[in-house]
């Protein structure tokens, strides 16, 4: 039997920068269109908002996050670190968290106002590789290791890690929150890993231009609305934690890899490379894809929620004529 | 108080011909002219009581967070003990889930319970893990009489395909000593009878029949023992031995009531012999005799599987005769999600009787329930969706004063049920890193 799509363990110190919310809206384009699966969505903020972003974003893509975890008709929980690392709420995050309609409602529900409903991020993580067929997901992190190291220290998660994970897909960043667990991470991940580079991540930025072209067929959209309020208008974000996300889903044709090497933690805050022996590469543009990748961010960022029906028992079913709806059909979103 | 000459051996035993009693903490066990207050603290039991295919409808089994106010219809027998509950929320077994082998969850649950493991889906070559309460007893069992119990009321199959390709063994057994073996339940109250007080040999039912006619108390053959020791013990000491002589008493008649009934009622031996075919008479039967194991130190570690996982059990006797497992598949159908709750509550009621025992007991300044950690709960979470997160789970006891009951604690999602396992090993003092999918301890159960 065929394998499903690749399946992505996602992981972000959402609400720090503004491209891990374009990757989570990215991911969600892919799996929409059955080139990825989400298989689990956490935060490495101490932060209750980071990890409502997560789930208001899930909830937009209604549907998706269900498939191929645990059990029937069950959204995914969202783990959140709880190490005390950067948990401060930051102005994207209220933008989106805070954004009412004329009632005076939230324009974006989610579950989470307490600490237990956010799931043990560990757990989540470990949970999720469990659930996949060997070599068949990658594990996305943008941002610091804090909870990817973590899981290394479970009892057999190397092991489990090395069955099921194809590579480390990281887009590095503010490395001085937890430099200790990036060293960890380095030295002790057991499969491949893929650094993206920081010129990369420069060299192909996400247009504010596009969310008047592209993302115009509503008005209300979360990772729009965290956009705008990341920074002043008009700015054009770097797309470290996109190209991250994309390389996961389409390791070949777009991107190049170094020759394998070593990274390390050079500072606080920077990683140094030494090419040689070991599993580590860098993710390099092919100049000559540039565009390319850039039309694809676009295309698959901006996509419509596609929304799936659950997968049910049949037992769960309580009209047998509501199962024979589409099993997927696009959805309006939420209105304002 | 009371003085004695010289301490009782905590583990004091009244023996006789093919018997051998143990009797309960006594203040005569304390160093002369000391306090009434038992040597050191009294021992702290752990006890697992699983009941099949999940909770219905949590809306009657889940209360809000905090200190427990009204119980729900299912937890209402519970009442008299909400003070000595902890009700958890968001406690998970992943190691239930699919996890890629398709159908199964029945046998995933039950069989990987206690070891926080995912079961091989096999019906020939078992393997789970070892559960935690085979870990406590290896580390303590030493200490008493017998290192672990496991009773359970339902007869089964050991092996074969009981579920989807998974074997018997993992539906029938809740107790695992190693990775494939597990520890069968005794199920006939005369077996576990004899297992406690006795030689531990079960007769056949025509060597039974004979000896029925000359039929003596197993107190019998402890009398002059006994005797010898009712001479030592202040009067406090020797009401409370013979509290604990009696009920022992009481439990023989019970059985030999059972042995009789079933003999009479059931002579095609549907049912082996001794075993009541009334449900709540075994029920209280085999935790009677719990009660006294605690009671007098013969195990400190206990699992119960009330039926098997999966079980097709009709209970005629609340008037349901459409089978458990049918039932929680329920289609939505009122009809059928209230005879769930009936069976629910009814499992429940039965164990209400057990705590009543166990709180009875007096321990010193404390009974046997406040040095216990009695776990109930259920390895599916609703048995309609068969679902593997926020499994219902309970905690009676304060275990040893360690705990701070009479609340509901909801944990973070996907906390997994071995971080309730690992607090529960440190609290009967055997500490371990870790254990099956653990990611850390519970907190928040400790008095502050």
């Amino acid at each position: 039997m065929a394998k499903p799509p690749v399946g992505v363990i996602f992981d972000a110190d959402l609400g720090n920068s503004i491209d891990a919310p374009l990757a989570l809206a990215l991911l969600y384009g892919l799996d929409g269109k059955n080139e990825a699966r989400v298989v689990s969505t956490s935060v490495s903020k101490h932060c209750l908002a980071s990890a409502a972003l997560a789930e208001v974003i899930a909830r937009f893509y209604a549907g998706t996050v269900n498939a191929d975890f645990g059990s029937a008709s069950r959204s995914l929980p969202v783990g959140m670190s709880i190490a005390g690392k950067s948990p401060e709420t930051t102005p994207f995050l209220d933008a989106v968290l805070d954004r009412k309609n004329a009632e005076g409602k939230p324009v974006y529900n989610h579950g989470i106002l307490q600490l237990n409903d956010t799931a043990d991020v560990l757990a989540v993580i470990r949970n999720a590789f469990t659930s996949q067929q060997d070599q068949n997901c990658v594990a996305v992190l943008a941002g610091p290791a804090t909870n990817f190291a973590g899981v290394l220290s479970l009892p057999g998660a190397k092991a489990l890690i090395a069955q099921k994970v194809r590579a480390l897909v990281w887009a590095p960043g503010r490395l001085g929150l937890d430099p200790a667990a990036a060293q960890k991470l380095l030295a002790e991940w057991p499969a491949p890993i893929v650094v993206v580079s920081p010129e990369l991540a420069d060299a192909i930025r996400f247009p504010a231009a596009a969310f008047d072209s592209q993302f115009n067929w509503t008005e209300t959209h979360p990772v729009v609305d965290a956009y705008r309020a990341a920074a002043p208008m008009p700015y054009d974000a770097p797309t470290g934690a996109l190209a991250a996300i994309l390389y996961a889903a389409k390791p070949e044709g777009l991107f190049t890899l170094s020759p394998a090497g070593t990274f390390s933690l050079a500072s606080q805050n920077t990683l140094g490379f030494k090419p040689g022996s070991g599993t580590h590469h860098l993710l390099q543009l092919d100049p000559a894809q540039q565009s390319k990748v850039l039309e694809t961010y676009l295309a698959l960022a901006s996509a419509k929620p596609v929304v799936r029906q659950p997968r049910r028992r049949r037992s769960d079913v309580v009209k047998p004529d509501a199962a024979k709806t589409d099993a997927v059909k696009p959805a309006e979103p939420p209105k304002p | 108080m009371t003085f004695t000459r010289k301490a009782l051996p905590r583990r004091t035993f009244l023996r006789g011909l093919g018997a051998a009693i143990a009797i309960p903490a006594m203040d005569a066990m304390a160093p002369a002219l000391a306090s009434s207050q038992l040597p050191g603290k009294p021992p702290v039991r752990m006890a697992f009581v699983y009941v099949p295919n999940g909770i219905v409808d949590h809306k009657h089994w889940n209360i809000p967070e905090g200190a427990i106010g009204e119980l729900p219809r299912i937890l209402k027998p519970l009442e008299p003990f909400k003070n000595d509950m902890l009700h958890l929320g968001n406690l998970t077994h992943n190691g239930g889930r699919a996890l890629l082998d398709g159908a199964g969850d029945h046998g995933r649950c039950c069989g990987g319970y206690l070891s926080g493991i995912h079961p091989r889906k096999t019906a020939v070559d078992i393997q789970s893990g070892i559960s935690c309460d085979q870990i406590v007893a290896n580390k303590i069992g030493s200490q008493t009489r017998f290192p672990s119990l496991e009773i359970g009321l339902e007869d089964g199959r050991q092996a074969g395909d009981c579920d989807s390709g998974y074997s018997c063994a993992y539906t029938n057994n809740l107790s695992w000593r190693s990775e494939t073996q597990p520890m069968p339940p005794i199920l006939n109250p005369r077996a576990l009878f004899e297992r406690l007080f006795g030689t531990g040999q079960v007769l056949s039912p025509e060597a039974r029949a004979r000896q029925g006619k000359f039929r003596r108390s197993i107190l019998d053959f402890v009398t002059d023992d006994t005797r010898k020791l009712q001479s030592d013990l202040g009067p406090t000491d020797r009401r409370k031995l013979d509290e604990y002589l009696s009920s022992i008493r009481a439990i023989e008649k019970q059985l030999e009531k059972a042995e009789s009934d079933t003999a009479q009622i059931n002579p095609g031996m549907d049912k082996p012999y001794g075993i009541p075919a009334d449900f709540a008479e075994h029920f209280k039967l085999m935790t009677d005799m719990a009660t006294v194991a605690f009671q007098g130190d013969i195990t400190r570690v206990l699992t119960f599987l009330v039926t098997r996982e999966g079980t097709s059990r009709s209970y005629r006797e609340i008037g349901i005769s459409d089978g458990h497992h049918p039932l929680t598949h329920h289609m939505f159908n009122p009809a059928s999600i209230e005879k769930v709750a009936q069976i629910n509550t009814y499992h429940v009621k039965q164990f209400a009787g057990w705590l009543e025992k166990l709180k009875a007991s007096k321990e010193g300044d404390s009974n046997v329930l406040d040095n216990s950690m009695i776990v109930y709960g259920a390895g599916l979470s609703d048995g309609n969706r068969h679902n593997h997160e926020d499994l219902p789970t309970i905690m009676i006891g304060k275990g040893g004063n360690s705990f701070k009951t009479g609340r509901r604690i909801i944990y973070r999602k996907e906390t997994p049920m071995s971080n309730m396992f690992l607090t529960m090993m440190d609290r009967m003092g055997v500490p371990v890193e870790n254990f099956g999918e653990s990611t850390g301890r519970l907190d928040g159960l400790q008095l502050s």
